[in-house]
């Protein structure tokens, strides 16, 4: 059925703008508002896996095209393709795991799981804005893989936020804001895409049924790709320093809004 | 600093190895009105982008 629906347009513009600008928020910002406008898992968790897939290889392009980073695919590739690939590769794992969980209804407390990513964030966020006049941009490897193992368990057990910590983990890793934005987008690309797949074949392999309900994908796809071609550009025009801001603001309130949504929604 | 804002191409190999030194680099050595321009080939890649767009709606409209 195809069905063109303005404000889920507008929602999914907004939050693939901000997450293609400060490298979070899409599936963590866009899922519950889903559900409250009454739609079902099914119809959104698959839907956003596949926009999230287009949107963050269309924003990672442009990012690309407007020079906030330079991946390099020839060998030998760079520093930032590298740092890209880690990224993608740990989350990879970790949403074939969440994927599999929820399929076989695996029983993890979402309560006490999402209380703790929402405070890991808020704290990230706290540090990130404190340390907004100290920060160097001095690459700490380790820190950043430490970052990324996190960000991928807290996907795997299902609590999302994968965005918010990756990308803060990435700036207290001493990578330039814009960059990161950049690094994360392609990420989640790679990501999404594996979690769509991961969706299709876990239940095929497993004699389940599929369920994916297409009606929300024309709407979010047509939100998320406007942003993602729109963001880029935005991050290119803005000073880092502008950034250095809004990320850290942005993840506190990403992170006060799951919190909200667990306990006074 | 091997950059060419001409082509906004790097000339040097050695300083892409630097995580986030192009973006860097912009920030540092262009006004906020010189990054608003923007390179004819990525306006006609954006005109690509979204003539890939129109098809893909195209099919969901035939195939959803």
């Amino acid at each position: 059925m195809f069905e063109v629906i303005p404000i889920v347009i507008i929602l999914a513009f907004l939050f693939e703008t901000m997450d293609s600008c400060a490298g979070m928020g899409f599936g963590t910002g866009l899922t519950p508002l889903l559900f409250v406008l009454g739609y079902e898992p099914l119809q959104v968790v698959p839907i956003l896996l596949i926009s999230e897939a287009i949107t963050g290889f269309t924003s990672g392009f442009f990012h690309q095209e407007f020079g906030n980073v330079h991946f390099k695919l020839k060998k030998p590739t760079n520093r930032e393709t590298k740092v890209m690939l880690n990224i993608a590769i740990i989350g990879c794992f970790s949403i074939i795991l969440s994927v599999f969980l929820t399929y076989y209804s695996i029983k993890v407390d979402k309560t006490i799981i999402k209380t703790y990513v929402a405070i890991l964030v808020i704290i990230m966020g706290i540090i990130a804005m404190i340390k907004i006049r100290y920060s160097s941009n001095n690459y700490k490897p380790k820190l950043l893989t430490f970052f990324s193992a996190l960000a991928g368990f807290n996907k795997g057990v299902g609590a999302g936020g994968y965005g918010p910590v990756v990308m803060l983990g990435q700036l207290f890793s001493g990578i330039y804001e814009k960059t990161a934005t950049a690094i994360v987008s392609v990420s989640e690309g790679f990501v999404s895409i594996v979690g769509f797949i991961a969706f299709l074949f876990i239940p095929i392999i497993s004699n389940l049924p599929i369920e994916i309900d297409f009606l929300l994908l024309p709407s979010i796809f047509t939100g998320g790709f406007i942003a993602a071609l729109l963001s880029p550009y935005i991050v290119r025009v803005f000073p880092n320093k502008i950034w250095k801001i809004v990320i850290p603001v942005y993840a506190l309130a990403i992170g006060i809004y799951v919190l909200a949504e667990l306990f006074i929604l | 600093m091997g950059y060419n804002m001409e082509n906004e191409e790097f000339q040097n190999e050695e300083v892409i190895n630097e995580i986030g030194y192009l973006a860097y680099i912009m920030d540092t050595e262009m006004t906020m009105f010189e990054r608003m321009k923007i390179k004819k080939s990525s306006l006609y890649r954006i005109l690509g982008a979204m003539t890939i767009y129109s098809v893909v709606m195209i099919l969901f409209a035939n195939f959803l």
